[in-house]
């Protein structure tokens, strides 16, 4: 509401009558209006004829449940199906869709609002979903020569699938601009994983959370992240020959299962294994030598520490460690070992697990 | 050599909880229990850093693009979204001296294709 007092504010406020927002380089205007409420986007068309232009032309588009909330599915959907009608004839930078299962959006809208995506050649696709019905993923996101993040987290597999648990990906996969890939609750096997590296050259952040599937071999030249976080089905063993890896993570299979081939050498790796014993020719500190993060864990992870670092050299960049999920009291040797070997730590976490029934 | 900063806990939840990163202060010395976490002390030097007046913000969005230098950017521009926050067209006219270039007819005419589409 404008009233008199507004103006006699504004008056210490303006040190200056013009406009110089509307002058700021077109996609400046843009970056700004990335961070500003969709829904306030829309209505600043109203603002001028500049920001109707800048509005309809917004490059990063972020639907968030949180920003609708109590708006019924259809009203949501009504909304971005105007908010594409309305956007000019170009290319879309960010498509960024984040939805809860409170009145779980139609698929098939979202297939289309995707599908608008992939022809204004989108780089990045953020779709987070709750729940999905169907079990087979479109086929045209895999295919989309402009893309350059992808991150589909879209819940399991629809019940009614007895085949699947995870989500199915298309058998044609051609992605030559991807960098970083994000899969959740997808069934990535060897030849899926093997479609993706073979046509993503420039792929350098991997991450399957509950995705990965009876994986034999993850080789790639240009991978510098990769996180396992969790595994479809059984875990019998995989090897990484990544030489250019620098952060690893992995939680759900036993230390025993992950191999290195052309050994990388890792600034900060999290390590969360599920095995007892650990019975390995090969170092396994040696990827962690260089590290500047470690997060260790697992009573598997502690037979190999205590078989390792006994005759380790010192962690020279090593500054934050976390360690444990083992009866830690019983036994410090560990912990007092790398407190030896880690001249530059600044920063310790001891997770004590106390002794299971 | 400084002592390292050390936090100990028990887990609650499953196997496969990866334990939350806990406060990153450094100590300065062996006694020194843990001090404010940086995170919060460079968040309330970005809060201050930002409070200008608008025309040296947007002399520092202009710096930072031509610099490249992307913290910068990233912290003027969300400042300046935040001054748009969910003001409605007339105050952020108000806000940022915007000028009304559309005719009544015009104006009425977004505002009913607004409140039809988006509302």
């Amino acid at each position: 509401m404008e009233s008199s007092d507004d103006e006699h504010a504004m008056e210490s406020d303006t040190e200056t009558e013009s406009d110089l927002i509307s002058g700021l380089p077109e996609d400046i205007l843009q970056k700004i209006l990335s961070c500003v409420w969709i829904r306030t986007v829309v209505r600043m068309r109203r603002v001028s004829r500049k920001w109707m232009e800048l509005c309809e032309s917004l490059q990063f588009i972020r639907l968030d449940y949180r920003d609708f909330e109590h708006w019924k599915v259809e009203k949501f959907t009504r909304f971005v199906n105007n908010l594409l009608l309305v956007r000019r004839k170009l290319d879309l930078h960010t498509f960024q869709l984040h939805w809860n299962p409170h009145g779980p959006l139609n698929c098939n809208d979202v297939r289309m609002w995707i599908g608008y995506a992939v022809k204004h050649n989108v780089k990045v696709l953020d779709v987070k979903l709750c729940l999905y019905d169907k079990t087979v993923l479109p086929p045209a996101i895999f295919t989309c020569r402009s893309l350059q993040e992808l991150n589909l987290q879209w819940g399991n597999a629809p019940y009614r699938d007895y085949d699947h648990t995870g989500l199915v990906l298309p058998d044609i996969i051609n992605l030559p601009s991807l960098k970083k890939l994000t899969l959740r609750d997808v069934e990535v096997d060897e030849l899926s994983l093997n479609r993706f590296i073979a046509r993503s050259p420039g792929l350098e952040d991997l991450n399957l959370i509950d995705s990965a599937m009876r994986l034999d071999l993850i080789a790639s030249k240009a991978l510098k992240r990769l996180t396992l976080d969790g595994f479809l089905g059984e875990c019998d063993g995989f090897t990484i020959a990544a030489p250019h890896l620098i952060g690893f993570e992995c939680t759900g299979c036993s230390l025993e299962a992950i191999s290195w081939r052309d050994q990388p050498s890792l600034e900060s790796a999290r390590i969360d294994t599920c095995g007892y014993s650990f019975d390995c020719e090969s170092k396994f500190t040696g990827v962690l030598k260089y590290a500047k993060k470690l997060a260790l864990f697992g009573s598997d992870i502690k037979v190999m520490l205590e078989k390792e670092l006994p005759t380790c050299s010192a962690f020279e960049s090593l500054t934050t460690l976390e360690i444990g999920e083992w009866f830690l009291t019983e036994d410090l040797y560990v912990v007092l070992r790398f407190l030896q070997l880690s001249p530059r730590l600044e920063e310790l976490t001891l997770m004590h697990r106390p002794v299971c029934c | 050599m400084t002592a390292p900063t050390m936090t100990s806990r028990s887990p609650t939840s499953t196997q496969r909880s990866s334990p939350r990163s806990l406060s990153t202060a450094r100590s300065t010395s062996s006694t020194s229990t843990a001090a404010a976490a940086p995170a919060e002390d460079l968040k309330s030097f970005d809060a201050e850093f930002v409070k200008v007046d608008r025309a040296t913000l947007f002399d520092l969005i202009l710096a930072a693009n031509y610099l490249n230098i992307k913290g910068l950017l990233d912290l003027t521009c969300q400042t300046v979204a935040d001054m748009i926050k969910d003001n409605t067209p007339e105050e952020i006219r108000k806000i940022f001296n915007i000028k009304n270039d559309f005719t009544p007819e015009e104006e009425a005419e977004v505002r009913k294709e607004n409140q039809w589409a988006f509302e």
